[in-house]
């Protein structure tokens, strides 16, 4: 009885708390970090403080990829491609933790003179000898005394985001649970397109159409900040593809910064999406303040412009309208042809009136979509991948684009409402962001709280779905654009 | 009827109705789309060629997207104008 070590048997019943012990002291508080906001967003997902259809399974998803940490079986670890990050742990008493530096890489030279934190090796390929042997004795450089030790590789089984090899990429998809899902649906932009036939199918271009000049105008003032960041996040030490995909959140729109991300920061587009995500969340909550204090009240409560007969738009119109400006941009923009053919084939869908590919698209498609974006999301944050110098950077210049943004919007309200002689109420500003339709509502519900009697719903929406096309354009421009400027 | 005759007649009122029917399409229809089309041309055909100058290109290139969205928010702001007459 007096053999057994009680601290073992713990480390091995609670596998979990000892990997997330034994990981580096910013890994290990990062993790429990990012435990407690996946149990944050669930609640405030759960009290529609934040969008629950995405929160919820983001939420949990964060908790697992952070608390279902487990050292992986050696040939599970060299599948993942993730072989310099594995770490030699003494047997004794798990206290030396040293990490390999291979010889020709960037760090060698400094990390090598480090010879009680870092073990040299020749290749990634000694590391794998390692890794499958699973013990590796090693003599101390103070004490020259022997000491023995175990390698291995921290992970989980839910996703290995950047496997390029096809042979590992096949073995872990029989492994890792949501690999498959995410190969074949996320990280080639189908989940994103879903998202964006089903934001197809709930918008009515009517509204776009019968007041085209302030709905176009008004959402182009609304990309400021997808104009402003770009140069502010390079200016940060980013690189172009990465700037653009910051960018991008200045447009409100998920699946365009995740489209943009995968085009052009792959390494990096796990926190640009979360980022993203995170600050969609925050919109509802924030917008009105920020409405608050640009306008005044009086301001607030001023009527729009009525038409002098009220303008309906034929479904025929709408349909031959989807059909030339679909074909236009998918001209002017070849690589954003994913996303124009999303948007446009579920509008082209719901003026056709084909209610089966309506309910499909709307139930499943969006539904679908949005549940596994939220879920692979968040089991892409674990600590290991969210811990970037990156990320402090992303998370200004997230909120920073999408305040200015905002402030854009409302300043293309304060034009219109000068250009068509004070008949424009410049709330409907913030409709420009492209958040369908929550920031349309957010401009409502700001000026019924004024008065209650001014209906601007309408001229919201256009500007609403013109935000949407504005920033589909603006996303195809970064896409084509950052390759030629950055070669 | 004559097997050739009634080819005639058959293509006379084919080009008929097709005439007709572009008859019936507003104009700003055709413009807009001629508009757009053209600018995809400048931007996409013209552009490339004149490549050896940057600054051309750049001007060429960007007014053609111009050109092009124009040519869609002239469809849009006909059909705006048509309903409401």
């Amino acid at each position: 009885m007096n053999n057994i070590d009680f601290i073992d048997v713990i480390r091995r019943l609670f596998e979990g708390i000892t990997t997330l012990a034994d990981s580096p002291p910013v890994l290990c508080w990062t993790g429990v970090g990012l435990i407690i906001l996946g149990a944050v967003l669930v609640f405030l997902g759960k009290r529609g403080i934040l969008e629950p259809l995405l929160m919820i399974p983001m939420g949990l998803g964060m908790i697992v990829a952070n608390a279902g940490n487990l050292y992986l079986d050696p040939t599970t670890a060299i599948e993942s491609e993730r072989i310099a990050e594995a770490r030699w742990i003494n047997s004794e008493d798990r206290t030396d933790v040293r990490y390999f530096t291979v010889q020709g890489s960037p760090d060698f030279a400094e990390e090598s003179k480090q010879t009680d934190k870092y073990i040299h090796v020749k290749s990634t390929d000694a590391i794998a000898g390692f890794l499958k042997a699973g013990e590796l004795e090693i003599i101390d450089a103070k004490t020259q005394k022997k000491i023995n030790g175990r390698v291995l590789l921290q992970g989980d089984l839910n996703v290995e985001p950047l496997v390029q090899g096809e042979k590992n990429l096949v073995a872990l998809m029989q492994k890792d649970w949501i690999q498959p899902i995410y190969n074949y649906a996320f990280s080639n932009n189908l989940i994103a397109c879903f998202i964006f036939m089903g934001i197809g199918v709930l918008l009515d271009v009517g509204f776009l159409m019968a007041r085209p000049f302030q709905s176009v105008f008004v959402a182009f003032c609304a990309e400021l900040g997808t104009i402003v960041t770009f140069p502010v996040a390079i200016a940060c030490g980013l690189n172009y593809g990465e700037a653009a995909s910051i960018a991008i959140v200045g447009g409100a729109d998920g699946p365009m910064v995740l489209f943009t991300a995968l085009k052009l920061a792959k390494d990096l587009f796990v926190p640009v999406t979360v980022v993203a995500y995170l600050y969609l969340g925050i919109t509802y909550g924030a917008y009105p303040f920020l409405i608050r204090f640009l306008i005044p009240e009086s301001l607030r409560k001023v009527r729009n412009k009525p038409t002098k007969k009220p303008i309906k738009v034929t479904a025929n119109e709408k349909i031959a309208f989807t059909v030339v400006t679909c074909a236009v941009l998918c001209l002017l923009f070849p690589v954003g042809a994913p996303l124009f053919c999303s948007l446009f084939v579920g509008i082209a869908v719901r003026e056709a009136g084909i209610q089966s590919f309506i309910r499909l698209i709307d139930q499943v498609f969006l539904y679908g979509g949005t549940f596994f974006l939220g879920l692979i999301l968040g089991l892409l944050c674990s600590a290991r991948t969210l811990l970037d110098e990156k990320v402090l950077i992303l998370l200004v210049l997230g909120i920073f684009a999408l305040t200015v943004s905002a402030v854009g919007g409302i300043i293309g309200g304060y034009i219109m409402y000068m250009l068509t002689g004070r008949r424009f109420n410049p709330v409907c500003g913030i409709a420009g962001i492209s958040c369908v339709p929550t920031c349309a509502k957010i401009a409502q519900k700001e000026i019924s709280r004024v008065a209650p009697d001014v209906i601007v719903l309408p001229d919201a929406l256009g500007i609403n779905i013109s935000g949407v096309i504005t920033s589909a354009i603006f996303t195809g421009v970064y896409i084509a654009l950052v390759p030629m400027i950055g070669a | 009827m004559p097997e050739r005759i009634r080819f005639f007649v058959l293509r006379e009122r084919r080009n008929f109705s097709f005439v007709e029917l572009m008859k019936k399409i507003p104009r700003y229809w055709i413009t807009g789309t001629a508009v757009a089309v053209a600018g995809v041309i400048a931007a996409r055909v013209i552009a490339p060629e004149l490549k050896d100058s940057h600054s051309v290109y750049i001007v060429v290139k960007t007014l053609g997207h111009l050109v092009a969205f124009a040519g869609i928010f002239f469809i849009a702001r006909g059909i705006s104008k048509n309903t409401e007459s």
